[in-house]
């Protein structure tokens, strides 16, 4: 309950205009929380199990319903009062050309799980990711053709112990 | 390095395959790539320790290994190749080295703040090793890791992040091979070995449920792991071959792989000995001489007396603790507490109490390791350990035997022995006795299986079993998948893109001024730095970000926080920020602080300093800027040119004390001095803080002061401004100030 009264007053706002964007050049995206509710946002030291806010931003093809997969995170240090706000920036790595939404999200965790999950609403800003310096270097096809090798050399594996352990 | 591992990876094949007179190709390049990179790390190790300079030692060192190499190529007979050997371990090694070069890529490396400048000082040649945070402080512990990555690095350079892919790679296959040709070759065949490896790399589940569960040897890759499980593996086969094969060379090569080994890492080098020294002894028994003759038994002693011998040469932990340098102080006196931190002094006790119990790495709290909480997060492997155990005693599988003493050695360390603060790192033993026992069922399971008429069907079972047991590293597979293929970062090969990913703040042109920086300064120099940016505001951003100029310019840096709490025990905790008089400094420009900070070099971002104070340090006559690149300013310190501290003493006393400006670290603070006499002239007024809360002064090493015109009448009054640091951690504080020797008053603070 405590969680969805956050979820209605939290926000965090990505500031525009977002600095141009070039795969494989980081960029920094500065995100401002405001904390408009009468609860702190939880900060702390995450590692000796302390509740935290997350400031998260992740990347998406079509408006996204829920938080996604951190790309790039800030962890407050210090809990938020209330009617206070706070401006971090993220450091984010484009790393394919094209259209993209970019989100900006709150995320409160600790380790013990509880009360963890997505704080406020999100803040998308539609930007264009140019073709930079290092395109080709680090495209997904590398990775895939990482992969591929990987998965090659596991199925010659197996063809190569049944060839030879078949014979006598 | 990329010409360096290749000559390794050959000098190693040719060692075993004509000094160790293996014939078959497969066992020789992983045994060989293990053993001559061990060998690398042990000689040159002993070659700084007798005081050969760095780069000598490391062309001394890879002389040896080279020439023991082209000893073995001369006497090495033709060998073979086993295609169903290389058709199981490409099966098991595929999906171990895929997700081996994953984490690398995509993964940050755990403890790089510290072994990262350590790589680098080693390189500039500094040795014995010191805190790079602390450079006047000598820290025991492990370094062989770090030596020998420097070692190879100094051969032609890569960078120090780019070399760890190539070493977690090159080592962690070659660790798979050896378990596989110890079950093999000692441990009852094919099957028992493609079982243990493929247990060690995917299913040892080792762990506690609250914290992390290790899977096994695949993603444990990271930091020291490659090298010590190179050394680990290697001397299990080798004490198996003096065993099984009697080969007077693998005497020599254990003795000197076990001597050099308590260098690379303490934890594992106490196990193994143990193990082997129990092996030893049992050797020497009638009933198992019968059996296995008189040879393994005077091998075995002998590659004990001469790993003796090594380690008293290696200033290792058995060095350390014969010379007594590694006890940790009498009494509960918190700061000699905080620098045996930073020193990594370990005491032992016995018995641990509560006897049989698993420390709690987070939160130190103790649990029994026979009670659900405990067995309840391990693995099968783990839990088959009694069973594996009496299957080994009854096989009498020599590969069996010593990975099962070392996994009861681990377990009894980790269990009924107390190493005080440091209990709470004894996970690293814990995970050992895991992948010891994940290798024993292994080892079992496949001799059993193995002995089924039905061979199809019994490699069919076991690898459902191997499968059902990886659970913990699928899931490792499913957040690889997430980071590599929904949210693809940049493949991070390159020692800028690794420095990227760490340090925001770390752009192009830190990479040319720490070079150039790396070239004008001397061996035993110290640089300080303001490279925090102003959204950073943990101690974490400052040991990362400083880090990262250590490992760039080869220099240790000055001007941190000496504080650790009693529960943290682990020397990275204690730098919780810059020390008061840094603080001070990049507040505030101030020479007279400038002298006390005591550091040779400073790495300036002027637009990270508040305003005015970069024109204040331009002007000072102590800096001379020796380097500018685009936003940042490489200055020398003179400190012959900064004015003398006045002597005389100041006879007044503190009488006032308020500090203006809210409590963030640094803040200015108000003090009324009253003098009984008439005093004028430059007095150097300073302050030291003590912590109240735990009886100690808050950084051993830390007083501020700076120096003030006074010009009071007996009996009057004055106020002035001194830059007061309040400490990062809650608690109460008592203030002294001081004037030279003399006392001028104390004040209490209490930070929130």
């Amino acid at each position: 309950m405590i969680l969805l009264l956050w979820s209605a007053v939290q926000e965090a706002r990505i500031e525009r205009p977002v600095q141009r964007l070039e795969v494989g050049n980081p960029a920094r995206i500065v995100v401002t929380v405001v904390n408009t509710g009468e609860a702190e946002l939880p900060g702390g030291d995450f590692d000796a199990g302390q509740p935290c806010t997350f400031v998260g931003l992740w990347t998406a093809k079509e408006p996204p319903r829920i938080v996604g997969t951190f790309e790039a995170s800030h962890q407050f240090r210090t809990p938020l009062p209330p009617g206070e706000s706070r401006t971090v920036e993220l450091i984010y790595y484009p790393t394919t050309p094209g259209e993209v939404l970019l989100c900006a999200g709150l995320f409160r965790a600790s380790k013990s799980g509880a009360g963890n999950g997505a704080v406020g609403g999100m803040d998308v800003a539609p930007v264009t990711v140019e073709a930079g310096r290092a395109v080709i270097a680090h495209q997904k096809h590398w990775i895939r053709a990482l992969i591929a090798g990987h998965v090659l050399a596991f199925a010659g594996g197996i063809a190569l112990a049944l060839w030879v352990g078949r014979r006598p | 390095m990329i010409v360096a591992v290749p000559l390794i990876v050959a000098s190693g094949y040719f060692i075993v395959r004509g000094l160790l007179g293996e014939r078959e190709r497969l066992p020789a390049l992983s045994l060989g790539t293990a053993l001559a990179w061990s060998l690398f790390v042990v000689l040159l190790n002993l070659a700084v320790r007798a005081g050969v300079p760095f780069g000598a030692a490391a062309w001394l060192a890879g002389g040896g290994v080279a020439a023991l190499g082209a000893l073995g190529w001369r006497c090495a007979s033709p060998g073979t190749w086993d295609r169903l050997d290389l058709g199981l371990l490409m099966l098991i090694g595929a999906p171990a080295s895929l997700v081996i070069l994953l984490y690398q890529f995509f993964g940050v490396d755990a403890d790089y703040n510290i072994h990262y400048p350590l790589i680098g000082m080693f390189l500039r040649g500094t040795f014995p090793h010191v805190h790079p945070f602390f450079p006047d402080l000598p820290m025991g512990g492990h370094y062989g890791r770090d030596l020998g990555l420097a070692g190879l690095l100094s051969f032609g350079r890569i960078g120090i992040g780019s070399a760890m892919i190539v070493e977690a790679w090159v080592l962690h296959l070659s660790t798979l091979g050896n378990i596989y040709f110890l079950g093999k070759r000692h441990g009852g065949g094919r099957a028992a070995g493609a079982v243990a490896a493929a247990f060690a790399f995917f299913a040892v589940n080792v762990g506690f449920s609250d914290w992390v569960i290790r899977s096994g040897l695949a993603e444990v890759a990271g930091n020291n792991n490659p090298v010590i499980h190179a050394f680990l593996f290697a001397i299990l086969l080798l004490a198996s071959q003096i065993v099984a094969d009697r080969r007077w060379m693998a005497v020599v090569f254990l003795g000197l792989l076990l001597g050099g080994f308590d260098a690379v890492y303490e934890t594992h080098f106490a196990a193994t000995a143990c193990a082997l020294a129990v092996l030893a002894t049992a050797a020497w028994l009638p009933p198992v001489m019968k059996r296995w003759g008189r040879r393994p038994a005077v091998g075995l002693t002998a590659a004990l007396a001469l790993s003796f011998v090594v380690m008293l040469l290696s200033g290792g932990l058995v060095a350390r603790k014969l010379r007594g340098a590694d006890a940790p102080p009498a009494g509960t006196d918190p700061a000699a507490w905080a620098e045996a931190g930073a020193k990594q002094q370990v005491g032992v006790g016995f018995p641990k109490r509560p006897l049989l119990t698993a420390t709690h790495p987070f939160d130190g709290r103790p649990i029994p390791v026979l009670g659900l909480e405990f067995l309840g997060a391990q693995g099968v492997a783990f839990w088959a350990l009694p069973i594996s155990a009496l299957a080994v005693l009854r096989t009498r599988r020599i590969a069996g035997g010593v990975c099962l003493l070392t996994a009861a050695a681990a377990l009894a360390a980790a269990t009924c022995f107390d190493f005080g603060r440091f209990n709470s790192d004894t996970f690293r033993f814990l995970f050992l006795a895991g992948l010891m026992a994940a290798v024993c069922f292994g080892l079992v399971i496949g001799d059993l299986a193995g002995r089924l008429k039905r061979p199809r069907i019994a490699g069919g079972m076991l690898a459902v079993l191997v499968f059902a047991c990886s659970g913990e590293f699928l899931d490792r597979l499913d957040y690889l998948r997430t980071i590599a293929i929904d949210h693809p970062h940049l493949l991070r090969i390159f020692e800028a893109a690794r420095f990227e990913q760490w340090c925001p703040p770390y752009e192009e042109v830190d990479g040319e001024a720490t070079l150039w920086l790396r070239g004008a300064a001397e061996r035993d120099d110290t640089m300080a730095s303001n490279f925090l940016a102003p959204d950073q505001t943990s101690g974490n951003d400052l040991i990362f970000n400083s880090a990262i100029l250590m490992s760039r310019a080869h220099l240790p840096m000055v001007g941190f926080n000496l504080r650790l709490s009693r529960e943290s025990g682990g020397f990275e905790e204690s730098v919780s920020g810059w020390s008061g008089r840094a603080t001070a400094y990049w507040a505030t420009g101030d020479d007279e602080l400038l002298r006390d900070l005591g550091a040779d070099w400073l790495y300036v971002v002027p637009a990270w300093l508040p305003p005015g104070v970069a024109e204040r340090m331009a002007a000072s006559p102590a800096l001379e800027e020796r380097h500018r690149a685009e936003g940042r300013i490489v200055y020398r310190v003179d400190p012959n040119r900064l004015a003398p501290r006045p002597t005389e003493r100041s006879d007044v006393t503190v009488t006032g004390f308020a500090m203006t400006g809210t409590r963030d670290a640094f803040v200015k603070a108000t003090l009324t001095v009253r003098a009984e006499r008439a005093v004028q002239g430059r007095f150097f007024i300073g302050y030291r803080i003590f912590d109240v809360t735990v009886g100690a002064p808050y950084d051993e090493r830390d007083s501020v002061g700076t120096v003030h015109a006074l010009r009071i009448d007996a009996g009057g009054e004055a106020t002035i401004e001194i830059p007061f640091v309040v400490p990062y951690h809650a608690g109460e504080y008592e203030v002294g100030f001081f004037s030279g020797p003399t006392s001028l008053g104390t004040t209490r603070i209490r930070v929130e």
